[in-house]
């Protein structure tokens, strides 16, 4: 990890930390343990996750925020940016490119993770550089989208994904 | 022309009492602006009055103290000394966690108290606390509903293998030596309380053990006009309410009240009294 004035990296991941804002760029402890039969880990390869959030993030949670969502206020915001086997990205689900524009209107409550009343959330599925991602946004307030939008937009444009590094290998067992 | 005379009075008598109003008013802010440590007054020195002991730390810290300043500010009990100088502004944290991800916690622009404890794996008395932060309860020292966050030295001076054997998963633990230096932190343990709100430094030093630590931040809360919950009000703010609430207590609780002989006897050896 390395740290230069306000922006925060890791895992290949960056972003700029505005004031505000609590930042994690993690990676989860992988299972040593092949599952049975398979040569992969149990529970899969684990890959980075971004965090992003307008109030303290709990040292526990879950990927898609569960942990915190449930203490956001209404003008509170939740950015995951949570990583997948890079073999998703050629499906038809993942666009090309992170996604910069969130538009108020790609956002609603029944797209939360877990629907929490008066909020709503916003899953776009991407890769780049041969690396597939999910960017899911929760804003604490369904009525006060079009405001909270602009603050994941100007938030998700600075996020940088660095191309995969050839010398690791994609298999972490391996 | 009499009743000229009788509106003139009355608009005169008005505008007498809105001055009397704006200078009373104008008495509290300053004598608030004074319980925080604020002098106006030309050629006033500057002081720091909400540390958790006498001193406290630079406004400039962000020029960084020198690594000589810092030794100098360590006790003959190896507790550090809080810098002389008025409390300055709060720093937003960057580094990485024990586990080796990255890390930015905001303290600044929040609406809830921040304690940072500076702690170090290497030094005996820093135990107390990293055993004291396990149990949940212990972690809501800055007041109910603050935060803490834990910070070593950065992997460069702390083992993360180390800070992750004594920290607790559950805590906000970071390791950041910008943080050290941000705070000006001369060695560990030591402890700062951020109010977010204001972005500014609550109170901070040095503490031996963990009972300790809370009775030194129960003062700095009350000297800065927040109530037990960590709340405080702007009146309280601006008439140092509690402040005087926390006296009154500490004589009840010593068992002196209205009228009691101790507070009308000279403390001056007899020989030494005024006749």
């Amino acid at each position: 990890m390395s740290t230069l004035t306000r922006r925060l990296a890791a895992h290949g991941l960056s972003i700029e930390v505005f004031p505000g804002w609590d930042v994690r760029i993690e990676r989860r402890e992988q299972s040593s343990t092949p599952a049975p039969g398979s040569p992969w880990p149990v529970g899969g390869f684990v890959h980075p996750v971004l965090h992003a959030a307008t109030s303290t993030l709990p040292p526990d949670r879950g990927d898609y925020g569960s942990g915190y969502v449930e203490t956001m206020r209404p003008l509170d915001v939740f950015v995951a940016l949570v990583e997948f086997d890079h073999e998703a990205g050629d499906t038809a689900m993942f666009d090309e490119g992170l996604p910069t524009a969130l538009q108020a209107s790609e956002f609603h409550p029944e797209a939360q993770q877990r629907v929490i009343p008066g909020m709503c959330g916003s899953q776009r599925f991407f890769a780049e550089h041969g690396r597939a991602f999910c960017l899911y946004v929760v804003l604490g307030s369904w009525v006060q989208r079009h405001q909270l939008v602009q603050a994941v937009n100007r938030l998700v444009a600075t996020i940088r994904i660095d191309p995969l590094d050839p010398l690791v290998p994609l298999d972490p067992t391996s | 022309m009499t009743v000229l005379v009788s509106i003139l009075t009355v608009v005169v008598l008005l505008l007498a009492l809105a001055v009397v109003g704006l200078l009373r008013s104008h008495a509290e802010i300053l004598r608030a602006l004074h319980d925080l440590g604020v002098n106006l007054e030309d050629g006033a020195p500057r002081r720091g009055p909400r540390t958790f002991e006498a001193g406290s730390r630079s406004e400039d810290a962000v020029a960084r103290s020198s690594v000589g300043d810092r030794v100098a500010r360590i006790g003959e009990n190896g507790l550090a000394i809080p810098a002389e100088g008025p409390l300055g502004n709060a720093h937003d944290l960057m580094g990485v966690t024990p586990s080796g991800d990255a890390a930015a916690i905001a303290v600044r622009g929040t609406d809830r108290l921040t304690l940072l404890a500076f702690l170090s794996t290497g030094c005996a008395t820093c135990l107390d606390f990293w055993e004291a932060f396990r149990q949940p309860q212990n972690r809501q020292v800055g007041g109910p509903g603050s935060e803490l966050v834990v910070i070593a030295k950065g992997p460069d001076a702390e083992s993360p293998a180390a800070v992750a054997e004594l920290a607790d998963p559950a805590l906000n633990t970071l390791l950041s030596s910008e943080a050290y230096d941000d705070y000006s932190v001369p060695v560990a343990p030591y402890f700062v309380l951020v109010d977010g709100h204001t972005s500014r430094i609550v109170g901070e030093g040095a503490a031996a053990s963990f009972e300790q630590l809370r009775s030194l931040i129960s003062k700095a809360l009350a000297d800065a006009g927040y109530g037990s919950g960590g709340e405080r009000s702007r009146r309280d703010v601006l008439r140092g309410r509690r402040r005087r609430a926390t006296a009154d207590e500490a004589l009840e609780a010593a068992g002196i009240g209205p009228g009691h002989p101790s507070l009308y006897e000279d403390p001056r050896p007899e020989g030494e009294r005024e006749p």
